[in-house]
């Protein structure tokens, strides 16, 4: 009842911000799109960035005050006007001033005016920590206050799904603690080909090993047998050795979108994209993965970080043409798989707007408030919310968060995995209202 | 005091070192608890450093991987220090992939050798300097007029202090972050000796102040050396003054945070913190002396609790050396970063300045699976990189049970398989097999070892 009454009253807002306000401030509240149904077995893809992106280089100020603003705090990594003419994008709903993807990233930006990319600018939690550590947590976790528990990931599997529904893949050599929670079953997996059981090339005999490891494993995953960690490992490799025959069949070897890129995040959206295809071509889709979770590192860019070349133009470069192969490679596979993929991205905060030093040294501390993108088919595409204020910095000379990470939870737990509701329990401090880019 | 037996003795080699081999029991066991733990933490520190030039060539690297594993494998005396040099590693994390400088990650593992189990005030001092570790966290482009945060948020977030104090109170601010990083300006890096020095032209002297309001307050010209590269005296040395910080209930945070760092890393996670202040006091009373708090840790009666015995996930390199010392593997430790590498511990290159993700993470499916994948090499190791001799373990005549008791004895896990459990493996063997058919031998027994190594006890301690 009570999450009927608080979805009436949203829409509500948004149908009295519609009569009232003009059509660039709407944009700024609500966002540019009207929300629509989830569709079934949606797919979810988790890009995160590792190290603080900087935002403010990601999408960037073309012109109007505040790139005048961002031209002084930038010397040296400020990207030019002139480079930013291919990459343009909406103007800023608030400022009503032009604004351009970093020209890196153009594959995004043929995305974009396809009206498949939502730019969600100024997300944040309140007081920044400013540690990579803590700030991850509190993005895994969403909770900007309490000490890591669970990753609100992991929460909403362990509601939705049995723990042996194993729905969820982080597509790295260890499990990331968005997945993680006391119900929640995820695999780990940096490479299919290595997803097997192995055996000894000169004296074979995989198939009693097989049997002895099963068997062992099946004994020690029941409580009566076991305890504590020895049986939380014994079960998750119960677990796993069930699993283990599925994914050995998946084929790897297919011509992709993302084999020319060579790079790592290329490489670990192959496997995401290999684990779609095979369940895609089959009814019983023998994996069921659908939530994945794939991590690009570098972005600390303290140092050498770059206008044009150097680090971060280096990394958003890879980020956007790896998205778009990857969402190209689904849209051969099939338009229905396409459909029901969403790709997110996010980093544990953003960077400060003054440089550090000057040259090809320049780099940015740590900072606030970020950007992140909503990628895919059913994404309502557009700018969503202001570049922070330059000339309104909080106490550590940072930009100012106006939308909290967790509206953005909200949006895809509503919106995407079909779960309406008030989210209390899956993101500390709910209800969060929705964004409208879903 | 615990009892002295065999469990315990065992428990002490596996936490303090790398696993026991069949002689180290005995020999420890007669020493008594207290020379035992004596002979453990009292060892000087070494200068012994592993090969590598000034470049990032990956021959190079792998030498270098091989040079420290074969330490740790073969390590008796010294097992401590080679275990803390990991710990070290793991806590003030640098990586090579970053640094591209063999050299220079060579030199700061000598500096963990030299001075990982003496006093923390000389080790902070030593690593704010190490070279590897200026390149990684931009300490040798932090300068006056142009401060870079980079180092000084990590030297309290992550090396001394922690985010927050055991109460959960913050133990600095932003405001803290730019002071420190003010006062750690003027190191820089000398390209010919790869080491790390402090020149005064590039410190900013100017006036800061750390941890304004509080009662260990500092201010004046902070910094770490002088233009004799001599420490600064203790009110204006940040390394002396973050050992001041106090928690917001008035004890001292270091070392309660490095107590309780070591103690989950030795024993088992979330320790009380009544447990943790009596470390600390150990810790203060030494006057921060690493192998005084570890003596405290090892002499500690809740050490060798069943709890300490059971809820730690082994990290690849206690899992993997573990393994080999047991089973009396031989090994040039060439192949040995590749498999840890597998299991997710590139050594000299962790995941980020944070270590690696010590506990379950170690687990996780993929990993898991390179855990079976060296469990396999290891069992069908036949030639110098690994070599194991099936015949050791099994006697012709003998029955599949005893062969079985005997691998699961020398594992060290026999009072924590199930009955099913351990029949699967009997089962495994046949009925009645001829130990005495080389056939056996290398099919059977390497494929029990195998299937035993990959069991979930071996990944708990």
């Amino acid at each position: 009842m009570a999450l009927t009454r608080r979805r009436f009253l949203t829409r509500s807002a948004l149908a009295g911000a519609a009569i009232t306000a003009p059509h660039p401030l709407l944009r700024a509240m609500l966002g540019p799109g009207t929300a629509h149904a989830a569709p079934s077995n949606p797919i979810l893809v988790l890009v995160q960035l590792e190290g603080g992106n900087d935002g403010l280089n990601t999408v960037i100020p073309v012109a109007g005050a505040q790139r005048g603003l961002y031209e002084t705090a930038r010397p040296s990594i400020g990207v030019p006007a002139v480079n930013l003419s291919a990459t343009l994008i909406d103007n800023d709903p608030v400022t009503h001033d032009a604004l351009a993807l970093h020209p890196a990233m153009t594959a995004l930006k043929t995305l974009y005016d396809a009206g498949k990319v939502a730019v969600i600018n100024g997300v944040g939690y309140p007081n920044q920590n400013l540690s990579h550590f803590r700030s991850e947590e509190i993005w895994f976790g969403a909770d900007p206050v309490a000490p890591f528990g669970d990753g609100w990931f992991g929460r909403y599997l362990e509601t939705t799904f049995s723990p042996s529904d194993l729905v969820a893949v982080d597509v790295d050599s260890t499990l990331n603690p968005i997945f993680v929670a006391p119900g929640a079953n995820t695999l780990a997996i940096v490479r299919l080909s290595d997803f097997r059981l192995p055996d000894d090339p000169l004296a074979p005999d995989l198939a009693a090993k097989k049997l002895a490891l099963d068997t062992l494993y099946g004994v020690e995953a029941n409580p009566l047998e076991t305890s504590g960690l020895q049986r939380t490992i014994a079960a998750s490799g119960d677990l796993l050795l069930s699993k283990i025959a599925d994914y050995a069949l998946v084929p790897t070897g297919w011509s992709s979108n993302l084999d020319p890129l060579g790079t790592s995040l290329a490489r670990r959206l192959k496997q995401v994209a290999s684990i779609l295809r095979y369940d895609a071509g089959l009814p019983t889709a023998p994996t069921g993965a659908r939530f994945f979770h794939v991590r690009l590192g570098g972005f600390d860019t303290h140092t050498q970080q770059g206008a044009l070349t150097q680090r971060q133009p280096l990394l958003l470069g890879r980020l956007s043409d790896a998205i778009a192969a990857f969402l190209a490679d689904l849209a051969g596979i099939s338009t229905a798989l396409a459909d029901r993929t969403l790709v997110v991205t996010f980093s544990e905060f953003g960077r400060r707007p003054a440089e550090n030093d000057s040259g090809a040294n320049a780099g940015t501390d740590h900072g606030a408030s970020s950007v992140l993108f909503a990628v895919g088919n059913a994404v309502n595409g557009g700018v969503y919310g202001r570049v922070p204020a330059l000339d309104d910095l909080d106490s550590s000379k940072n930009l100012k968060f106006h939308t909290d990470f967790r509206r953005v939870y909200a949006t895809i737990i509503d919106q995407w995995l079909g779960a309406p509701g008030d989210h209390v329990g899956l993101l500390p401090g709910a209800p969060f209202s929705t964004l409208g880019f879903l | 005091m615990p009892i002295w037996n065999d469990d315990n003795a065992s428990h002490l080699l596996n936490r303090a070192g790398f696993g026991a081999s069949r002689k180290d029991i005995p020999k420890y066991l007669h020493y008594g608890h207290a020379q035992a733990v004596d002979r453990l933490v009292s060892i000087p520190g070494s200068g012994a450093k592993g090969p590598g030039r000034a470049d990032d060539d990956a021959d190079d690297l792998a030498a270098l991987r091989a040079w420290w594993i074969k330490r740790m494998v073969k390590a008796s005396s010294r097992r401590l220090q080679e275990k803390m040099c990991l710990f070290w590693h793991d806590h003030f994390a640098t990586g090579v992939s970053t640094t591209k400088n063999n050299l220079r990650m060579s030199l700061q593992n000598r500096t963990f050798r030299l001075y990982g189990l003496g006093s923390f005030r000389q080790l902070a001092l030593e690593v704010t300097r190490d070279a590897a570790m200026l390149d990684f966290l931009d300490g040798n482009l932090n300068r006056a007029g142009k401060p870079n945060e980079n180092y000084g948020r990590e030297l309290m977030e992550l090396f001394v202090l922690g985010v927050t104090d055991l109460n959960g109170a913050e133990n600095y601010t932003q405001t803290d972050v730019t002071q420190i990083a003010r006062a750690l300006t003027g190191f820089q890096i000398d390209r010919d000796t790869n080491l790390g020095y402090f020149d005064p032209t590039r410190w900013d002297g100017g006036s800061k102040t750390l941890f304004s309001g509080k009662s260990f307050q500092a201010a004046g010209a902070l910094g770490v050396l002088d233009a004799a590269q001599q420490p600064l005296p203790a009110n204006r040395n940040v390394i002396d003054i973050l050992l001041t910080h106090r928690d917001s209930d008035g004890e001292l945070t270091a070392p309660r945070f490095l107590a309780r760092k070591l103690w989950e890393y030795f024993a088992y996670p979330g320790p009380s913190k009544a447990l943790v202040s009596e470390l600390a006091a150990a810790f203060i009373g030494s006057g921060f002396v690493v192998s005084e708090l570890l003596r405290a840790i090892f002499l500690h009666e809740e050490f060798y609790s069943e709890r300490a015995k059971t809820s730690t996930v082994k990290n690849p390199c206690e899992y993997a050396f573990h393994a080999v010392r047991a089973l009396d593997v031989k090994t040039n430790a060439k192949s040995l970063a590749d498999l840890l590498s597998d299991m997710g511990m590139d050594l000299f290159d962790p995941p980020s300045v944070n270590g690696w993700n010590n506990g379950l993470p170690w687990v996780s499916s993929g990993q898991f699976l390179a855990r079976f994948e060296f469990a396999q090499a290891l069992a069908a190791g036949r030639d110098s990189t690994l070599r194991f001799r099936p015949e050791l373990l099994a006697v012709p005549g003998e029955s599949p049970d005893a062969v079985v008791n005997r691998v699961l004895g020398r594992l060290g896990i026999t009072a924590r398989v199930p009955d099913g459990a351990r029949q699967a493996l009997v089962d495994y063997l046949g009925v009645a097999p001829d130990f005495s058919d080389l056939a056996v031998l290398d099919t059977k027994v390497r494929g029990l070892v195998m299937v035993a190594l990959s069991m979930p006890e071996m990944h708990v301690h």
